[in-house]
């Protein structure tokens, strides 16, 4: 796909994702049309500028575009970022679960290819997600515990 | 993919379907089931998650293989204005980060510490490369972008990310809760680092777990709540990179390592693995 095409199609699709975030803000938030459309202008063009900037980067470096998506977000609410308030406050328009009900119909229609297969392996996730979630919070408190320890402020 | 074909034929069932699923999930909105010692919480997501998943080619068969394709690519740009808010915020909390010492940056990297607990186990429990996803983080939602991203919608690394998630999402809050006294009563760390320790980057699960020690800890309850949530604030900030440049590439090269030793399917991961 060249640039102008992926651009067009990434538009597209972004386009109609800002259509669901908007209502996704208005159903499950209560977020008026106006605030929810706004807010969601501005997250949509932030996503949309970090999936092109990692397209047209992609010769020279790959990396994930998500990071140029959460990187863009990231320096324009920074404190010494000149437009810090207008993002902050257009953002906190949109409810930042307000995209996820949508997320999760296409992320269960994409996996609904091999959905049987998906709930058999259902106790075997369970199992997993429950020592994901203890060493997570186990080795922090290690490691945690040894610094506080090393630097003498327990 | 083509793109002169007309993109309204092509998405439009899916769009117009998705859409009815999110409202309609939206609507049911969070479900809690209260089974003794705590909520099971679903969200709208996993609703959504659920009519989508029995609606595929698999069950109902309302959609085709290639319309599942599809909504893989919409799942990718769905979730891009969602992880711009949360760089945003990641942005916006920078300034609090200002003095936080050594303790809680370096606890950060006590996140990966499961990595090398829970691979060998999804290894021993017969996933394949889905044990990647699954291990490499906690698997909150940044990493569910993440992974979608980096491996790409229908990967078996994705599927992994998205099952921990989900279940997760469902189990996670009572988990830790009682995780957290579990640990408590072993008088084995300082409150303050079991406080650092709750903020493993979803909001309500730091929650749970800092409550649960202030409970234990009344005289300490205001720092562990702190140190939650600076702790939580912070993997919220670096979850992204740290996926990208430690949790994925570390768990890739375990499995590469352990797979051929625990893994079902010995032969295959060296030419599996990208």
């Amino acid at each position: 796909m060249t640039f102008k095409e992926f651009f067009v199609n990434r538009l597209g699709l972004m386009l109609l994702a800002w259509v669901m975030v908007i209502i996704g803000n208005m159903v499950g938030y209560g977020v008026s049309f106006g605030q929810a459309a706004a807010g969601s202008a501005l997250l949509c063009a932030i996503g949309l500028f970090g999936l092109l900037l990692n397209k047209f980067l992609s010769r020279w470096v790959k990396l994930p575009s998500m990071i140029f998506v959460a990187l863009t977000g990231l320096l324009l609410a920074c404190p010494i970022s000149p437009v810090r308030d207008t993002v902050m406050t257009l953002a906190n328009y949109s409810s930042f679960m307000a995209p996820t009900a949508a997320l999760g119909a296409y992320a269960g229609i994409a996996i609904g290819k091999d959905f049987k297969d998906f709930t058999k392996a259902g106790w075997k996730y369970i199992i997993i997600t429950i020592f994901v979630i203890a060493g997570t919070f186990f080795f922090s408190a290690l490691v945690a515990h040894l610094v506080l320890a090393a630097t003498g402020q327990i | 993919m083509e793109v002169k074909s007309s993109p309204i034929k092509r998405y439009g069932k899916l769009i117009v379907i998705a859409i009815v699923i999110a409202v309609a999930a939206d609507l049911i909105g969070t479900i809690n089931i209260n089974i003794g010692i705590g909520n099971l919480v679903i969200f709208p997501l996993v609703i959504a998650t659920i009519i989508g998943g029995i609606l595929g080619p698999d069950l109902l068969k309302v959609f085709t293989e290639s319309e599942c394709r599809d909504a893989g690519d919409m799942v990718l740009v769905v979730i891009a204005p969602f992880m711009a808010r949360m760089g945003i915020s990641a942005g916006g909390n920078l300034s609090k980060l200002v003095d936080v010492g050594p303790a809680l940056i370096l606890q950060e990297l006590g996140n990966l510490g499961t990595v090398f607990l829970s691979l060998p186990l999804a290894l021993l429990l017969g996933l394949g490369l889905e044990s990647i996803g699954a291990t490499y983080s906690i698997n909150r939602d940044g990493n569910l972008a993440l992974s979608t991203d980096y491996w790409g919608p229908d990967s078996p690394q994705t599927k992994g990310t998205f099952s921990v998630y989900i279940v997760g999402s469902i189990i996670g809050t009572i988990f830790i809760g009682l995780f957290a006294s579990l640990v408590a009563s072993l008088n084995l760390f300082h409150p303050y680092a079991l406080g650092m320790a709750s903020g493993v980057g979803s909001g309500s699960m730091m929650a749970a777990a800092a409550a649960t020690l202030g409970e234990i800890y009344p005289e300490y309850a205001e720092e562990i709540l702190l140190y939650a949530s600076t702790s939580d604030t912070l993997t919220g900030v670096d979850g992204v990179y740290m996926g990208t440049f430690i949790g994925i590439p570390l768990t890739t090269w375990l499995y590469k390592k352990l797979q051929p030793i625990l893994g079902r399917e010995k032969k295959q991961a060296k030419e599996e693995v990208k």
